[in-house]
């Protein structure tokens, strides 16, 4: 090995160095700031999609949901058609949603007041009306080319508690 | 003392150090500023193990083997900073410069770490991952390379 001392290097380092931390501070706030930005958005973001899936869409979600609401299970038999009552909700808005269990291929609900009606699955029917001013509702099952109308007050077998929802 | 401070106390010596190993005032700018910006985010984690030079070349170092994987060599090297040397140009250190330039990467790493910078062999062995021992042949060697490059 050669024991000639090395060559004094230290020269070179007497660089003339441009202004670049202050612009590195600069980078370094926009970039936190960025993936700050970037985080709230992804929050926002899920916090929308939980939101988003938690709020019913469906006419059945609905009435499924709803917190104020009746398990009632009186049963109607008309022209060789089985409707049950399952649930009855208050869906706000002056408005009450109607699960009906329905046994008869092809059997039509219709109610009094009606704004909006649902099929889900074979047996499962919901409906929405405007909640009655006065009187109760009629409902009307059709069946086989035949109707019948089924008037929801007392002896009807749905309890007066649904209407003071 | 400010994290500011702290890292333009350390500015020019970090410029220098990416300037002779890149060849150019424009990549070493930008790698310094680089570095810095990294340096920011890891200060936190900055436990005094270390010196805060020992630290912040670590991060250098590590900016410029990523700008080297992304191809920052492929490019041909321009002979650095003379712009305005501290002294008034003079033909000995523009032989010096040239000569350091000729050499590969990893003899100019360790001459310029060591013998420009003065940092000791066995902290820059532990910066580059190698034993105190293979650094030092390493650095032998590439200081003879120097000398002939240089026509010492």
């Amino acid at each position: 090995m050669s024991e000639q001392p090395p060559l004094d290097l230290r020269a070179l380092a007497g660089v003339d160095s441009p202004e670049i931390v202050h612009e590195a501070l600069r980078r370094f706030r926009r970039k936190i700031l960025k993936r700050y930005l970037w985080f709230l958005l992804a929050v926002v973001v899920a916090a929308i999609a939980i939101w988003w899936g938690r709020t019913p869409t469906t006419l059945a979600e609905r009435v499924d949901r709803a917190s104020r609401a009746i398990e009632a299970h009186p049963v109607w038999h008309a022209n060789g058609a089985t409707v049950a009552l399952d649930r009855v909700a208050d869906l706000g808005d002056g408005r009450l949603g109607f699960h009906f269990v329905v046994i008869g291929t092809g059997a039509r609900l219709r109610m009094t007041g009606q704004v909006a009606a649902e099929d889900v699955g074979t047996w499962d029917r919901y409906v929405e009306i405007e909640r009655p001013v006065q009187g109760y509702p009629t409902l009307t099952i059709s069946y086989r080319g035949l109707r019948s109308s089924i008037s929801l007050g007392p002896g009807s077998g749905v309890t007066r508690a649904v209407w003071s929802l | 003392m400010e994290l500011e401070d702290v890292f333009r106390a350390h500015q020019q010596a970090v410029f220098a150090y990416f300037l002779r190993l890149v060849g150019n005032r424009q990549d070493a700018e930008e790698l310094t500023q680089e570095t810095f910006v990294r340096a920011c985010g890891a200060a936190l984690r900055f436990r005094g193990d270390s010196s805060v030079r020992t630290w912040l070349f670590g991060i250098a170092r590590r900016v410029l083997l990523e700008a080297s994987r992304a191809g920052l060599f492929e490019r041909r090297p321009e002979l650095a900073d003379r712009a305005s040397p501290p002294d008034g140009d003079s033909d000995e250190r523009m032989d010096l410069e040239r000569a350091l330039a000729s050499l590969g990467v990893a003899d100019r790493e360790a001459l310029v770490m060591v013998d420009m910078l003065g940092f000791e062999p066995i902290e820059v062995a532990a910066m580059v991952g190698v034993t105190p021992e293979t650094f030092r042949v390493r650095l032998h060697r590439a200081r003879g390379r120097l000398r002939e490059a240089y026509g010492a």
